[in-house]
């Protein structure tokens, strides 16, 4: 492994030469004209895979420190994460750019997971409603569930007070580290670690920002956070009523159906008790 | 012939797969259309697409008899310190990416067209196609339709197969 700094406006890679090298931005920006790569991501992987020249040039847009290895057995344990996800971003984005032109959409393939879960494995139609009356219904839902709850490796220490948990979920927001945003976010809602009265300006000051960002998976997180913490009902129709056009627009009906269930469940669960 | 949803994609993953034996088709979802994009065989990885944002965004299904191994997702990134892995991995994305790559200039029909071709090929002697209800409820039955009517599949009890003669004039 090799550690190179460059200075903005060198070019590491010609257009039309091929790629020999697996390069990790330890810290700077590298541009290839239609994409910007930042600190903790790999570039030019498909060219490295595949032996084929690279389109454009490959340009320092900010003054980087970049780990040069040879072939992936040399990546570090620390390092491997952030090949991965790099990995993960070029084929979904490949795959979906290359065959129906759009970025992947989680919450359209997470609702048509659940239209063709019984039937394009040999089911039908009427075995999903068969299921829809039973516990199928719930277990999915649940499944659902479980990847925002449980789904989760990573270790984040929850700050004592709510304004300093305040501070650092902004803090992440600003880094736009998504995962770890969502680790905290997951532990307060499994500890509940704070009392409900806290939460309503929270989430409404969230949502706002999650709408300005025009993240719409950032916006599904925090609406579904949103029913986990607020106990009164007409709050989270507050917030739903005050983006109805945004949530409409972006086709995220039925996560809104999810947190509307989210809370009748809650209710049934705390009736139960 | 049988067609199994993987079950664990679409939702939640724990790991990855490694297909041990068999074929597993790989199904991305557009708005107005989806695709059968890819066509997984023996020693290919599924599952890669998790890592993108923590749930599956392709489903995968499994043809005929497969079989696959999980990897959890602390021994894939082990299998990644050993060489002879590497080696295999890389030609598996090679192979990926130049498929894919080449994919972006194609319109659907020849991308189904391949893919059928490359199920038949692939499946030996067992000549696999794809069932009529799969492909009608994959949503890829437009496109079928349309290979079927230039001759390029046959819809034979049930099942689209490859036309043996239009692979002979290709």
């Amino acid at each position: 492994m090799k550690i190179n700094k460059y200075k903005k406006g060198k070019v590491i890679i010609e257009k039309d030469s091929p790629v020999k090298k697996l390069f990790y931005i330890q810290q700077g920006k590298i541009t290839d004209t239609k994409n910007i790569f930042s600190s903790g991501s790999f570039f030019g992987l498909v060219s490295f895979f595949t032996e084929l020249n690279v389109l454009n040039d490959y340009r320092i847009l900010e003054n980087a420190v970049l780990y040069e290895y040879d072939c992936m057995d040399e990546i570090p344990e620390d390092i491997l994460t952030f090949f991965i996800k790099s990995l993960s971003d070029m084929y979904v984005g490949f795959s979906y750019m290359s065959l129906v032109g759009r970025m992947p959409d989680p919450s359209f393939i997470i609702s048509n997971y659940n239209d063709q879960k019984s039937s394009a494995a040999g089911g039908s139609k009427k075995d999903l409603l068969k299921e829809l009356k039973g516990d199928g219904d719930l277990d999915d839902f649940i499944k659902a569930l479980d990847f925002y709850i449980n789904d989760n490796d990573e270790e984040v220490e929850i700050p004592q007070t709510f304004s300093d948990f305040k501070d650092e979920i902004n803090k992440l927001l600003v880094e736009f580290n998504v995962s770890r945003f969502i680790a905290m976010m997951r532990g307060v809602i499994v500890k509940k670690s704070f009392p409900a009265e806290n939460w309503y300006a929270f989430f409404s000051e969230l949502f706002e920002r999650s709408i300005t960002l025009n993240d719409r998976a950032l916006t599904l997180y925090i609406i579904y956070s949103s029913s986990f913490m607020l106990t009164d009902l007409e709050q989270i129709n507050s917030l739903l009523r005050k983006h109805w056009e945004f949530l409409r627009f972006n086709g995220l009906n039925s996560w809104i159906d999810y947190v509307l269930r989210v809370h009748n469940n809650k209710l049934i669960v705390q009736v139960d008790d | 012939m049988n067609v199994e949803r993987i079950t664990s994609f679409g939702v939640r993953i724990d790991g990855m797969y490694i297909v041990a034996n068999g074929i597993v088709l790989g199904v991305i979802y557009g708005f107005e259309t989806n695709r059968l994009f890819r066509i997984f065989s023996t020693g290919d990885i599924i599952g890669l697409d998790k890592y993108y944002c923590n749930i599956g965004l392709i489903d995968y299904f499994g043809i005929g008899d497969f079989e696959l191994d999980n990897l959890s997702d602390d021994e894939f990134k082990e299998k990644l310190k050993d060489k002879s892995f590497c080696k295999l991995f890389s030609e598996s994305l090679k192979e990926l990416f130049s498929e894919l790559s080449s994919f972006s200039k194609e319109d659907e029909q020849i991308i189904l067209y391949y893919n059928m071709k490359k199920l038949y090929q692939m499946s030996g002697s067992k000549r696999l196609g794809l069932p009529k209800k799969f492909v009608e409820e994959t949503g890829i039955d437009r496109v079928m339709a349309e290979l079927q009517t230039q001759g390029k599949v046959l819809l034979d009890k049930d099942v689209y197969i490859i036309n043996r003669q239009s692979v002979t004039e290709n």
